[in-house]
């Protein structure tokens, strides 16, 4: 799970498919994701892990970084 | 007396030194504080060689660093030149240089770009605000911070002295770099503070980065009459739910902002779940408000009061309405008239005064107007319509290329970009207006028209379309809705839906930058 992301990530997200992309670091605040990038990051998970991201989950906690993403698609497994 | 930005916290430090001046989630800076740290981060600056019209960069994300960077740097008797954290490395460079810029502040998560910044630009001498880069150039705050302040005497820093350049986007052409002086934000900080009430119990959002010229009221008018500004971080605007809900935390009275945050937080922000009674004003301005979502939000929130705002960044702003009641769709809310310390013609092509009602292109004569445009002579001089009173002395307005005319109530009606409007096969086309039509169709949630110039006499006309959510929204049937709404020489010749626009970092919809992906298709 973690290295798709971080894939996709390096990818389709960053300017530069070199960058070092730590599971920890924030993805909001650094300038890694800009909002744009986000649609396309929601797209991809709820196509990819099988789950619906509904408004209420647009939040900065699930967000965060690669790990907080990995915790909120097990969460979403679990409902 | 208060005639540079610096003596607002010297002030505040005098009169209230413990109340809370920035906050940023959950930390927060007093005036004291910030007075302090920033008189340390002057006096590093001037040990380092910075003086007074130098320009020191600040290259942050969101945070309470900020505040210490922007006031560090008036201290030394410098100007801050903000820079867009997520432009690309090119024009940051690009700005680095224009600007002459040895010296940078900066945040920790801004590291891997500060990193590959300083290998581009050995001219830096200092980036402060990082230890984590290994070269000899970063200063990490402890070691500002570690300076006594005991007999700094900072320099004398003048009205007309420059305090800040704000660089546009530029995503066709050269950015143009509008200089700023103290005088300039001041009187703005002024004239705003009096004409809202802005007071000692308000909290005020800064919904802006600080390379917007938007961001100024939280910045300067908040700690000016001793109101406490919230920071809100970047990643609260990419999370809607989670802006709602710290917006309701901080119980923030007085929100400025483009419309697209509001209305990203009224269709995503699970608006109904939140109290949101705290607010007092719901400024906006930076583009058009579309009406239907205007409308939905202000009957959302009943007991705010509305302001319309406008103004070029060259004047930081000049133009206030406020929102009485929640539009009826398809009647355009006026941009207002000018507060105070502001005056303003509408001229024709040959810079004659139309007459009432007529269209024409606004100038503003105010306060807070740019001193011009940095290294650009040539610019400066255009940007401006002089009016000759007398040998020697002129009244000089900006020519702010907005369309403008006067309604019956002698307030002034937006009617489009003077580059936004173009002759097409004999008849004049109005870009801004194929948009409106769209937007009343309900499926369309945000809508983007521009000419592509094809071949010498031939132009095309593109809609990039944004789908309301849940709308199964098609081409075909949107094609359709337009040839009954507007004459067949204004139908787009293609419409294509997309999920999101290119956006200025502000998040207004960068029609420019459409415009090139478009030609270069």
């Amino acid at each position: 799970m973690k290295d798709k992301i971080i894939a996709f990530l390096k990818n389709e997200i960053s300017e530069d498919p070199n960058e070092e992309i730590d599971p920890r670091d924030d993805l909001l605040n650094s300038g890694i994701v800009n909002s744009m990038d986000m649609i396309q990051l929601v797209l991809f998970i709820e196509k990819e892990f099988q789950l619906v991201v509904s408004p209420g989950d647009m939040t900065v906690e699930n967000f965060t970084s690669v790990e907080s993403i990995i915790d909120f698609i097990s969460k979403k497994h679990l409902e | 007396m208060i005639y540079n930005l610096a003596q607002i916290i010297e002030q505040g430090a005098s009169d209230f030194p413990e109340r809370e001046a920035y906050r940023c989630m959950d930390d927060s800076i007093t005036f004291a504080e910030l007075h302090q740290k920033s008189d340390q981060l002057a006096m590093y600056l001037i040990r380092a060689g910075v003086k007074k019209g130098d320009r020191v960069a600040v290259y942050m994300n969101r945070c309470l660093d900020a505040p210490v960077a922007v006031f560090g740097i008036l201290k030394a008797g410098a100007a801050y030149v903000p820079m867009d954290t997520f432009a690309p490395l090119s024009r940051s460079l690009y700005i680095l240089e224009d600007c002459d810029i040895e010296h940078m502040v900066t945040s920790p998560s801004q590291r891997k770009k500060v990193a590959s910044l300083i290998k581009d630009a050995p001219f830096l001498k200092s980036v402060i605000g990082i230890s984590e880069v290994s070269d000899g150039k970063s200063v990490a705050w402890e070691r500002v911070f570690s300076n006594p302040v005991e007999g700094f005497g900072p320099p004398r820093v003048l009205e007309q002295d420059l305090a800040f350049i704000l660089y546009t986007s530029g995503s066709t052409g050269t950015p143009k770099a509008m200089m700023h002086t103290h005088n300039s934000a001041l009187s703005l900080v002024k004239v705003v503070g009096d004409l809202f009430g802005f007071h000692p119990e308000d909290r005020v959002g800064i919904f802006a980065p600080l390379h917007f010229d938007m961001c100024m009221f939280g910045y300067f008018i908040a700690p000016y009459v001793g109101a406490v500004a919230i920071i809100i971080p970047d990643a609260h605007f990419k999370m809607h739910a989670s802006l709602s809900a710290l917006v309701e935390k901080e119980k923030i009275t007085i929100w400025y902002s483009v419309p697209y945050v509001l209305t990203q937080v009224l269709l995503r922000g699970e608006i109904e779940k939140h109290d949101f009674s705290a607010l007092r004003w719901v400024l906006f301005a930076g583009e058009l408000f579309i009406l239907k979502h205007l409308r939905a939000l202000m009957l959302q929130w009943p007991h705010a009061k509305f302001g319309n705002l406008y103004g070029p960044a060259e004047t930081i702003a000049c133009t206030y309405y406020v929102v009485e009641e929640p539009p009826t769709i398809g009647e355009p809310i006026p941009i207002g008239t000018v507060w105070g310390n502001t005056e303003y013609k509408i001229l024709d092509s040959e810079d004659r005064v139309v007459a009432p009602g007529d269209t024409g292109e606004l100038v503003v004569r105010s306060a807070s107007t740019m001193l011009g445009y940095w290294k650009n002579e040539e610019l400066t001089e255009k940007a401006f319509y002089k009016l000759n009173i007398s040998p020697g002395y002129d009244h000089l307005y900006y020519r702010t290329g907005d369309l403008m005319r006067e309604n019956d109530k002698g307030e002034l009606m937006f009617m489009g970009r003077n580059d936004r409007q173009l002759q097409l096969r004999g008849h004049r086309v109005e870009l801004d207006g194929i948009e409106h039509t769209l937007l009343k169709n309900e499926d369309v949630e945000e809508a983007a028209v521009v000419a592509i110039e094809r071949d010498e006499d031939h132009t095309e006309l593109v809609a990039v379309v944004k789908p309301a959510s849940g709308s199964r929204l098609n081409p075909k049937d949107l094609s359709l809705f337009c040839k009954t709404a507007m004459p067949s020489y204004a139908v787009p010749q293609s419409i294509l839906v997309r999920n999101d626009f290119p956006r200025t970092s502000s998040g207004k919809i960068d029609r420019k930058e459409i415009q090139k992906e478009l030609t270069s298709l």
